[in-house]
């Protein structure tokens, strides 16, 4: 009865004037973001960051939930109308929802894209409510050593993930953890990497990578591919969405829900895999796995289900642990650590209504996402009138703003600036950015609960694997590396085996 | 591009890591003699990042001979097909765009963030290719004052102002749009 008390003062705490607007605003800003090709979600949450100085803590984290549940969604805008995802998540909804759209049934297709994500939003921020305070009172329990065996989850995780390059993915994500060591250590206090540049002390802040890679690389990127952004309403957009066709695809939507939410607490995973696993898995389900890519339903429904429902799980690990599982979240991390607010198991009894405010605004913003969503679909044409070139101006300018807001220095400015040309190139070479910035977060956390750890039990190494839930979890970690590189082993013992054979 | 062209270019990413790992740890501590002011047994400020950097020089290596391996094997590149119907990537508007960013940043601490702001919007409109001054001139002013607006009268962000003559063009301008 206590939860419903404390949900009833979350409510209570959302439908605050302010907080309400705040949620409302993130909402469109995150789906009118995503729903710009070559603007993610991402960059919009990171150039909104500024503007949650003015706000309390918990309508920073109402604005910036906003602009995630709304920015997961409107990728699939532009992918259903013009072919071109405005997120990689939404990329399953070109696949079936670009060929509905070409049959003339834009209007249904976007309907279904809608509902199915708002359903998967809406059980996913349920699964938040209910699962987040039990995993927070069991994690309690954990100490130094099993922070860091969770930090060392969530970073290989990020490999196993990226199972087609997994030494490329492993590469980038020990660059960004050794860009992460740069500055004053958290044990002794010794500058490292300086180079002679006092500025370097204070250290590479992560939001100032992910402004530079995620929006300057991309804005850049943009003006050079200068996309066809017209959009075609073939037959008049089609009819929409009965409760008949509703039922129809329930399977489907379940399906996809509960993979997104299963993905969405693995940290590193994110809408994008939960998306592609669930139209894979939809591609064997449905049973009609020939016809996916000609504009089935059912291929549309489960990794838009899937996508969305992997913000609410992503935010377990996130206010549990204080592990930010995905850029995403760890945009909403800095948003809390800028508002001198700690994620983690202690938050869940020190702050609980700040807690629950966020997880009826999570529950709302999946609710009113409906809305959101459809008048951003109406008003889509009038957006991509907006060249390109005027949006990436301001979205630069924004984001150097962003970039020097966060400590009000000049020089992250410059950091910023350099990651956007590495960004640049980085994406125009498919060298994986995201494990770089997962590193650059989880690298300096790791390595504190490793020497906060050691330092605690007497330098001893072994302290890892004598304590039995850090032990459980390096060895999931340990898991999940074997599984990533399974493919290369079996592929290397498999060679090996030929050439023996060749010569007897 | 001959197919050791091609090769040099594919290993260069990461045999310059390998470099870079190799030579990063005569950087790690601006004086290495305070290293010892760690005890016998522990683990000091060196310990993490050297970890990484041989994590960091493994995967690089072990990406080189792959490259290697895999180009050596490889049969001779034969000219790209002309990819009719796809869009056109610019690949020196984008170098543009990326030099222009950092003009951006130089021109914000010599000029102020008010007059760069205003440069730079309608520069980067015309690298995108809109040359109308109808929509250059609003995009870049109107742009300019909802920006300050924003950030300088609403989040009071200690923008900067420039140097020189441009300090007191910021002032006057915050004066005349009633900022201050």
């Amino acid at each position: 009865m206590e939860v419903f008390d404390l949900i009833g003062a979350g409510f209570a705490g959302a439908f605050q004037p302010f907080n309400f607007a705040v949620l409302v605003i993130g909402l469109l800003v995150g789906v009118v973001a995503g729903a710009l090709p070559g603007i993610s979600f991402v960059n919009a949450m990171a150039m909104a960051l500024p503007f949650t100085y003015l706000m309390a803590p918990t309508q920073a984290m109402a604005f910036l939930g906003g602009i995630y549940a709304g920015g997961v969604f409107g990728g699939s805008i532009s992918s259903i109308l013009i072919n071109i995802p405005g997120t990689p998540a939404s990329l399953p909804a070109c696949w079936e929802g670009y060929p509905l759209t070409r049959k003339g049934q834009s209007r249904r297709a976007l309907a279904i894209a809608i509902t199915a994500s708002a359903t998967g939003g809406l059980v996913s921020a349920i699964l938040l409510t209910f699962a987040a305070p039990p995993f927070a009172q069991f994690a309690l329990r954990f100490d130094q050593p099993e922070f860091f065996a969770a930090t060392v989850l969530g970073l290989l995780s990020v490999i196993a993930i990226a199972k087609d390059r997994p030494v490329i993915s492993m590469l980038s994500l020990f660059i960004g953890m050794l860009i992460g060591t740069i500055g004053v250590d958290p044990m002794y206090g010794l500058p490292r990497f300086g180079f002679g540049v006092s500025e370097m002390q204070s250290g590479i802040n992560f939001t100032v990578v992910m402004i530079g890679l995620f929006a300057i690389g991309e804005v850049v990127d943009l003006i050079a591919a200068k996309p066809d952004l017209s959009v075609r309403r073939e037959g008049g957009g089609g009819r929409g969405l009965s409760a008949g066709d509703l039922w129809r695809i329930k399977g489907s939507i379940g399906r996809g829900t509960g993979i997104g939410c299963m993905i969405g607490m693995i940290p590193g995973a994110g809408a994008t895999v939960g998306a592609v696993i669930a139209y894979g898995v939809e591609k064997q389900a449905s049973g009609r796995g020939r016809d996916f890519g000609t504009g089935i339903e059912q291929g549309l429904a489960a990794p838009e289900a899937a996508k969305n429902a992997t913000t609410g799980a992503a935010l377990i690990p996130l206010l549990t642990l204080g592990i930010p599982g995905s850029a995403a979240t760890a945009i909403m991390l800095a948003a809390m650590m800028l508002h001198g607010v700690s994620p983690g198991p202690l938050l869940f009894t020190g702050s609980v209504e700040t807690v629950y405010t966020i997880f009826a605004s999570m529950l709302l913003a999946n609710l009113l996402m409906i809305v959101a969503a459809a008048l951003v679909s109406r008003g889509f044409s009038t957006l991509m009138r907006t060249p390109p070139a005027i949006l990436g101006a301001f979205i630069i300018v924004l984001s150097i703003v962003g970039a020097y807001g966060v400590r009000n220095n000049f020089f992250d400015v410059w950091v910023c600036l350099a990651f956007g040309a590495l960004g640049y190139v980085m994406k125009r070479t498919g060298f994986p950015s995201a494990p770089l910035v997962l590193g650059v977060i989880l690298g300096p956390l790791a390595e504190r609960y490793f020497l906060t750890s050691l330092a605690n039990y007497d330098n001893d190494y072994t302290i890892f694997v004598q304590r039995p839930i850090s032990a459980t979890i390096l060895g999931l970690a340990a898991l999940f590396v074997l599984w990533s590189l399974w493919p290369l082993l079996r592929a290397l013992i498999g060679r090996q085996g030929k050439s023996r054979k060749g010569y007897t | 591009m001959t197919r050791a062209t091609a090769l040099l270019l594919r290993a260069a990413p990461p045999a310059l890591i390998v470099v870079a790992a190799l030579v990063l740890p005569g950087y790690l501590l601006p004086n290495p003699e305070a290293a010892a002011l760690v005890g016998e047994g522990e683990a000091g400020p060196t310990l993490w990042p050297t970890m990484l950097l041989w994590l960091v020089g493994l995967c690089a290596a072990f990406w080189l001979v792959r490259v290697v391996w895999a180009g050596l094997r490889a049969p001779p590149p034969e000219a790209a097909p002309a990819a009719a119907g796809r869009p056109v990537y610019n690949r020196r508007l984008a170098w543009a765009g990326v030099a222009m960013t950092f003009a951006y940043g130089y021109a914000i601490e010599m000029m102020g963030f008010a007059v760069a702001t205003l440069l730079f919007l309608a520069a980067w409109c015309v690298l995108g290719g809109i040359r109308r001054a109808v929509v250059l001139v609003p995009v870049a002013a109107i742009g300019t004052v909802v920006l300050l607006y924003v950030f300088v009268a609403l989040a009071q962000m200690p923008l900067d102002r420039g140097r020189g003559v441009f300090t007191a063009a910021t002032t006057g301008l915050y004066q005349a749009i009633g900022i201050y």
